[in-house]
């Protein structure tokens, strides 16, 4: 078998097309690197002169100062949106009407809803979900449309996000609620940052007894979008809402079989830090999932030592190291009232107290 | 005969061609398959998210494991940098596996370390541990001092001591950035399914680091360092973002992994073998599916852990045969996996490629190297045909390599100054004139080694590990 002159030549032709094409190629790769280097690296040095000019005159408008700031390009008008925005969240809302009227004199208003039909879905998204921080009208109906014809899970994420932005009552809480029980895909993040804006929207207009109420009176429709519950939870603990407190106790109980749950509400109101939960703890010591009776173990120190000091010495003998370390914990943060018990316990014939016992006392010796 | 010979020759040309186009274009098609996800990875996961995204209550508690063997250079500096680190609850271990330098003097001195009878749970076998310590500056500080047995006993043996559900490990002379844990533990939130996640690694070499953080990033100035930036790049950029789509992530860095321990300890922990990361994953994909658990391990590319690479050429060869032997081993060690539809795309896809051409690649491209020159020694060398080949060879890396710096400009823009840029692109270009070559003769030495060693190894005595019942009695 051989090759014919003619065939080796052909195949020659092939690979001298591949050489030049790939030629072409490394080098299109090449040029498209440094072209790119060099436009970010302009565009960055144009951003950060831009934000600081801006935020000099953003400063001097809402202190009284009589400036009319225009940005030209879109490198500018992004640097203001971002120093308005970041504006309006560090003196927590109180200049909103100073900065709204600036975003609306400015054009950045009219920039952002450009951008907001742009046909990069990327700019799209941002533009709106810098319109949901600047609360703006026309943002709401054209998220609202969005988020009912998206159908890309994350896509819906970043929409409900910038959704929830604009929350402040119930109607919007009511649709907002509705997509994001819809979206399976939407991850546990984005719930929780939504719950975050809202809980905060309602707070700032004084509503937050309504919010309660209403989740209150739909938490039997949540018996099939746990998670979106689960998120309301752990998110409200985060924030150490107090007032949250009763609605939480209510889920624990509603959902007791529930072991993600349990979790969720023991941990929220561990980190809520109230006394008064104190049984619900103490309760759960001994449930039959080890991640409840740590959780449980973890926060027990919030209750009164003489209640809590029987059921945590059970625990230091648990099957789960977890539960037993949680609980030798809590009991050292007695402090010195611990002490006597911890010394028993060190003499135990149970050699899983005995150790962490003695563990406990040593690490408390060392530290004193 | 002659006759038989010529077609010996042309099938074995047809097979390196068909060989070397499968290969790159899988390559290709991985750099495509990245950017398309990469892109949509840094949509969702923008600069303000993620500073949101680091900053919450979600989180799982954290366990460091640091195994430290004759690291008194640059331990303190290390923990420093890693108690530094931005997580709501963490411990850092630091094993000392028997070092036998001041690694543990040095420990103790810095961070006040006092020896104390921590209960610790045996359910992996390793060493025996002589003492475990725990600062009084910090409390989230431990150190176990035991005996020398390896990476993967120090590894289990961290297992073993630390508290929380999921642990990471990273070498002692690797820093990680300070939100570099936060973002590798992300999925384990929002994901039951998760069972391991692995980082970035890019190279330290050449970047300004000051009180253990990495304050400027820059390309090394040793050329064998550059090369292996751009290596780096193009594997964790490219490759193993495409395995993620296909749950077919066999391999997650020693450097920077976090894990669930209750999985690990159920596969009873790490293997002793030069490559026990990869013999980890690999064991994980089997467990998971063997026993119907649904799983997934994942890269992502925005944590980011800095290490140290070797800095000559014996130390990088060095490092690169153990890589080698380690990978043989894992895939000898799951070889049931091959080519099983049982495993799915792991065992159809992701096994066999790392067999094929991870694995059975170095000696391939050797022996087309030898082929080469044989036919030029016996004149049956067309040279057109050699020259073009060649150029396509060298062209179509040099693409891969470019188009992996161009993808980590695009979306992270680590370097800074345009020079750096320049000098990774020039030196993607460089790959292919001698420094693949020569981690391709090692490699290709490294196959060799390993069936030879294992050959040997089968008629010496097993080395003998303490068992569970001695190590409690040593801790009693």
């Amino acid at each position: 078998m051989e090759f014919t002159a003619g065939e080796f030549s052909t195949f020659k032709e092939v690979l001298i097309l591949i050489v030049l094409t790939l030629f072409a190629l490394n080098a299109l790769m090449f040029i498209a690197t440094i072209v790119h280097r060099l436009y970010v690296d302009y565009r960055d040095r144009k951003y950060d002169r831009s934000y600081k000019k801006f935020r000099r005159y953003v400063e001097e408008v809402c202190g009284g100062g009589d400036l009319r700031i225009k940005p030209s390009g879109t490198v500018e008008y992004e640097a203001l949106t971002d120093v308005l925005i970041d504006f309006l969240r560090e003196t927590s809302y109180s200049a909103e009407e100073c900065v709204l009227r600036i975003a609306e004199e400015s054009g950045v208003i009219n920039f952002l809803r450009r951008q907001a039909n742009s046909f990069l879905l990327n700019t799209r998204v941002t533009a709106l979900e810098r319109l949901g921080y600047l609360n703006d009208s026309w943002a709401e109906k054209e998220i609202r449309k969005r988020i009912l014809e998206s159908e890309r899970g994350w896509l819906a994420g970043r929409l409900a996000f910038a959704y929830s932005l604009l929350v402040y009552d119930l109607e919007r809480l009511k649709f907002l609620m509705d997509a994001v029980s819809k979206s399976k895909e939407m991850s546990f993040k984005y719930l929780e940052l939504i719950w975050e804006n809202i809980i905060t929207n309602f707070k700032r207009t004084g509503k937050v007894e309504d919010l309660i109420s209403y989740i209150d009176e739909e938490l039997t429709r949540y018996k099939d979008y746990e998670r979106v519950l689960r998120a309301m939870v752990e998110t409200a603990g985060m924030l150490r809402e107090r007032s949250f407190a009763p609605l939480i106790e209510k889920i624990h109980d509603l959902f007791a079989e529930d072991d993600l749950m349990v979790l969720s509400t023991l941990r929220s109101l561990g980190t809520i830090e109230s006394p008064a939960y104190c049984r619900l703890f103490l309760r759960s010591v001994s449930h039959r999932d080890w991640r409840i009776r740590a959780v449980a173990c973890k926060y027990a120190y919030l209750c009164p030592f003489e209640v809590a000091i029987d059921k945590l010495r059970e625990r230091l003998a648990d099957e789960s190291y977890y539960v037993r370390i949680n609980a030798g914990k809590a009991l050292a943060s007695f402090g010195h009232c611990s002490m006597k018990v911890l010394k028993e316990l060190a003499q135990s014939e149970d050699r899983f107290a005995r150790d962490t016992a003695r563990y406990l006392l040593e690490e408390m010796r060392l530290r004193e | 005969m002659i006759e038989a010979l010529a077609y010996t020759l042309l099938g074995f040309q047809i097979f390196i061609l068909s060989y070397f186009t499968a290969v790159n274009g899988l390559y290709t098609t991985f750099v495509v398959i990245s950017l398309y996800h990469i892109f949509k990875f840094a949509v969702l996961i923008r600069k303000e998210r993620v500073e949101k995204v680091v900053s919450r209550v979600l989180y799982r508690p954290i366990s460091i494991i640091v195994p430290a063997y004759n690291e008194e250079q640059t331990i303190v500096d290390n923990v420093k940098s890693l108690l530094s680190l931005n997580y709501p609850e963490f411990e850092l271990v630091v094993v000392n596996d028997g070092s036998q330098d001041s690694t543990l003097q040095r420990l103790i001195e810095s961070f006040r370390l006092v020896r104390l009878d921590r209960p610790v749970r045996l359910v992996l076998n390793h060493r025996e541990i002589r003492n475990i310590y725990v600062s009084l500056d910090f409390p989230n500080l431990l150190v176990v001092d035991k005996e020398n047995g390896g990476k993967a006993d120090a590894l289990n043996c961290g297992i073993n001591v630390c508290s929380y559900p999921l642990f990471c490990c990273i070498d002692a002379d690797s820093i990680l950035e300070e939100t570099a844990l936060l973002r590798a533990s992300r999925l384990f939130v929002e994901d039951r399914e998760v069972v391991a996640t692995g980082g970035f690694v890019r190279v330290l070499n050449g970047s300004v680091v000051s009180g253990g953080n990495v304050v400027e990033i820059r390309a090394p100035k040793k050329w064998i360092e550059t090369f292996q930036v751009i290596e780096y790049v193009r594997g964790f950029l490219t490759g193993r973002t495409a395995w993620n789509i296909f749950n077919s992530l066999l391999i997650i860095s020693g450097a920077f992994g976090i894990f669930r321990k209750d999985m690990v300890v159920r596969i009873g922990g790490y293997r002793k073998t030069v490559g026990e990361d990869m013999d980890l994953v690999v064991r994980l994909h089997k467990y998971c599916t063997d026993n119907k658990i649904p799983y997934k391990i994942l890269f992502l590319p925005d944590p980011v852990c800095w290490t140290q690479v070797p800095s000559d050429v014996k130390s990088l060869l060095s490092q690169r045969n153990r890589w080698h032997r380690g990978l043989i081993d894992s895939l000898w060690h799951s070889k049931e996996m091959f080519f099983n539809p049982k495993y799915r795309w792991a065992g159809v896809f992701g096994f066999p490629y790392f067999f094929f051409v991870e694995a059975l690649g170095p000696t391939v491209e050797f022996i087309g190297y030898l082929s080469v020159i044989a036919f030029y020694l016996t004149g049956l060398l067309a040279r057109d045909f050699a020259l073009l080949f060649f150029l396509v060879a060298f062209l179509w890396g040099s693409l891969i390599s470019t188009g992996s710096v161009l993808l980590d400009n695009l979306m992270y823009r680590r370097y800074g100054r345009l020079r750096d840029i320049l000098k990774l692109l020039l030196f993607g270009f460089l790959e292919m004139f001698g420094y693949r070559q020569m981690i391709v003769m090692e490699r290709f030495t490294a196959t060799f080694q390993f069936w030879y060693r294992s050959w040997g190894r089968q008629r010496r005595k097993k080395i003998h590990e303490i068992t569970r019942q001695t190590a409690q009695k040593s801790l009693n």
